[in-house]
C-alpha cells in the first residue's frame, strides 16, 4: 500500500466507523463493515484513483457490505422480530447516503462513538485500548506497542470491553448528563492517545503521527459538541501548544533536543496561534482552573518566549505550584523542579528531585535522572551529574534520547 | 457598492483535509486575490480561527456577560470573509463563486449598508 493511501485511510477511519455505527446501530458490525470497505479501497483505489469524497465512498461500500451480510444471516438464522439493528439496516438501505450526510452528521456520530468507548464500567486501560481499536483503527499489535503491553493482554482487554458495550448497546440518544460525565473519561483517553503518539519523537510533524493527528481531531470535535464546557478546549490548547514543538525535537544527527535548546524557528506558528487563542478564550470565561488549562498555560509561556533565556521561569514555577495543588503527582514535582533550576534555585531543585527519587513509582522514570544530571551539572557537581546521566541512559529505550544523553556524558570529565 | 462575502463551512471539512488538499484551497485564495487585483477591485479579507476560540459578549441590565459562543447550533460556521468593492451584485456573486469554499460550504453575499437613506 502506498504511504499516501495509508494516510488517507487512517485519517478517514474514525469518521467511517462513527457514521457506520449510527447507520448500522451496532459498533461491532460497523467495525467489520469498515474493515471490508478499507480492503476494497486498497484493491480499487490504486487503479481507479482516490474518490473525491473518500469517507462517503467508504461509508457507502461498508454499508452495502453490512446489508449483504445481514441478508445472508437472515437466510441462515431467522432474526428476532424486534431486532433494532436489522430494522435500521432496512431503512438505511432505502435512502442513499451522500457525501453531505456524512459531513453533517459527523461530529455527533463521533461523540456518540467516543461515549460508547468510555463506558464507566470499562476502566481507563480498557477505554483507551477500545478507543485506539475502534476509533483510530489500530491493530492489536500496534496498540500493544503503543501501550507497552503484550498483544495477548490487549486482545483480552478489547474482547472484554467489546462484550460490555455489546450488552449495553450503542448509544442512540445523547443526553446532556451523559456528556459531562463522559467528558473527563473521553478527554483522558484522548490525552493518553496524544501522549502515546507524542512520545515517539522521531515522528516530527503532526501529520506524521496518526495518534497525534487523531487526538487533535477528536478534541476539536468534543470541543465543538460541548460548547458550554471549557474542559475539551483546555485540553485542545494544551495539545496544540505541545504539538507545535514536534518539528524541533530532533537535531540533524537524530538526537533528542530538550526544550531549552530547541531551534524555535522550527516551531509550528499556526498551532501556537490557535492554541494561544483558545487558551485566552478559556481564561476569559473565568471557570475554576482545570488541570489541562494550567498545563496549557505553562506550554503557552514556553511558546511565547522567542529565546529560551526569555522564558518566564518564575511564573512557570508558580503554575506548577497550582498544578500540584490541583492534581499532585511525582511527575509534576519533577517538572516543577526543573523549572526551579532554570529560575536559578538549583539547590531547591536538587532537594525536590531527590525527594522524587525516593518515590517507588519513579524508580525507572528516565526524565527524573536526566533532570538530576542536568541540575547537578548546573551546580558544578560533575561526578554526580555523570552518575545520573548514566542511569538515565540505561533506562531509555529510545534511540534519540540515548544520543542526547550520550552527548551530555561526552562533555563531562 | 461594497459587499461582504461571508464564508460558511462545517469546520470538520477543513480539519479532515490533508496538507496537500489545504494547499489547494490556499492556492485557490491566491488565484482569487490575483483575479481581484487584475480586475482593479478594492478588497480585503481574513480567515477566522475555529469557533472553539470564540467568545460572546452581552450587556444585560448594565452588566457585561462573557460566554463562550457563538451559540447558533448550526453545523456550518463562519470561517472567514472578503470585503469587495464592486460595480454590481453580479460581480459580487461571480467573485463569491471563485472562493474555494463555495465547493464545500456556502458563501453568504451581503451588501454593506452605506447609510445613503440617511443622507
Amino acid at each position: 500500500m502506498s504511504a499516501n493511501l495509508d494516510l488517507i485511510l487512517r485519517a478517514a477511519h474514525p469518521q467511517v466507523v462513527a457514521t457506520l455505527s449510527r447507520v448500522l446501530g451496532d459498533v461491532e458490525r460497523a467495525m467489520d463493515a469498515t474493515q471490508e470497505a478499507m480492503l476494497r479501497a486498497v484493491q480499487k483505489w490504486p487503479q481507479q484513483g482516490t474518490p473525491e469524497q473518500p469517507v462517503a465512498w467508504l461509508v457507502t461500500v461498508g454499508r452495502n457490505h453490512a446489508i449483504d451480510q445481514l441478508r445472508r444471516d437472515q437466510r441462515s438464522v431467522a432474526l428476532p422480530a424486534d431486532d433494532p439493528a436489522g430494522d435500521r439496516l432496512h431503512h438505511a438501505g432505502a435512502d442513499l447516503l451522500d457525501a453531505r450526510d456524512v459531513h453533517e452528521a459527523d461530529d455527533e456520530d463521533m461523540l456518540k462513538l467516543l461515549l460508547t468507548c468510555v463506558r464507566p464500567q470499562l476502566g481507563s486501560g480498557a477505554q483507551l485500548a477500545l478507543m485506539l481499536k475502534v476509533v483510530v483503527g489500530l491493530s492489536v499489535e500496534e496498540i500493544a506497542q503503543a501501550l507497552l503491553a503484550t498483544p495477548l493482554s490487549i486482545e483480552k482487554r478489547i474482547t472484554r470491553a467489546k462484550r460490555a458495550i455489546a450488552d449495553d448497546g450503542y448509544e442512540t440518544a445523547l443526553e446532556d448528563g451523559d456528556l459531562s460525565v463522559g467528558c473527563d473519561a473521553i478527554l483522558k483517553s484522548i490525552y493518553l492517545m496524544f501522549n502515546t503518539g507524542y512520545g515517539r519523537i522521531e515522528e516530527s510533524r503532526v501529520e506524521d503521527s496518526a495518534l497525534v493527528a487523531n487526538a487533535l481531531r477528536l478534541a476539536r470535535i468534543t470541543g465543538r459538541m460541548l460548547r458550554r464546557d471549557s474542559r475539551p478546549r483546555s485540553l485542545l490548547a494544551l495539545m496544540l501548544l505541545s504539538a507545535a514543538r514536534m518539528p524541533a525535537r530532533l537535531d540533524a544527527e537524530g538526537a533528542y533536543v530538550p526544550l531549552h535548546e530547541q531551534d524555535r524557528s522550527r516551531w509550528n506558528k499556526a498551532l501556537i496561534q490557535e492554541g494561544t487563542a483558545l487558551l485566552h478564550a478559556v481564561f476569559a470565561l473565568r471557570h475554576p482552573p482545570y488541570g489541562y488549562q494550567i498545563q496549557a498555560a505553562i506550554s503557552a509561556l514556553h511558546c511565547r518566549a522567542d529565546h529560551a533565556q526569555d522564558t518566564d521561569w518564575v511564573q512557570i514555577v508558580g503554575l506548577y505550584d497550582a498544578l500540584e495543588k490541583h492534581d499532585p503527582s511525582p511527575v509534576v514535582a519533577v517538572n516543577r523542579a526543573v523549572a526551579q533550576a532554570f529560575a536559578g534555585a538549583t539547590d531547591e531543585a536538587l532537594a525536590a528531585l531527590e525527594a522524587a527519587a525516593a518515590e517507588k513509582s519513579l524508580a525507572e522514570y528516565q526524565p527524573l535522572y536526566a533532570a538530576l544530571g542536568f541540575v547537578q551539572a548546573r551546580r558544578g557537581d560533575l561526578a554526580a551529574a555523570r552518575l545520573h546521566y548514566e542511569r538515565a541512559a540505561a533506562l531509555t529505550h529510545n534511540e534519540a534520547h540515548h544520543r542526547y544523553l550520550s552527548r551530555q556524558l561526552s562533555v563531562l570529565p | 457598492m461594497q459587499y461582504l462575502l461571508l464564508i460558511y463551512e462545517a469546520e470538520a471539512i477543513w480539519e479532515s483535509k490533508s496538507e496537500e488538499e489545504k494547499q489547494v484551497v490556499l492556492a485557490g485564495h491566491g488565484a482569487l486575490h490575483d483575479r481581484l487585483s487584475a480586475d482593479g477591485i478594492t478588497f480585503s479579507g481574513e480567515p477566522l480561527m475555529p469557533t472553539t476560540t470564540a467568545l460572546s459578549v452581552r450587556k444585560r441590565d448594565g452588566r457585561v456577560q462573557v460566554t463562550d459562543g457563538p451559540f447558533a447550533e448550526t453545523k456550518e460556521a463562519l470561517a472567514g470573509f472578503y470585503l469587495v468593492d464592486v460595480p454590481d451584485i453580479e460581480a459580487a456573486l461571480t467573485y463569491a463563486a471563485l472562493i474555494p469554499h463555495s465547493e464545500t460550504g456556502t458563501i453568504e453575499v451581503r451588501p454593506l449598508d452605506d447609510h445613503s437613506d440617511l443622507l
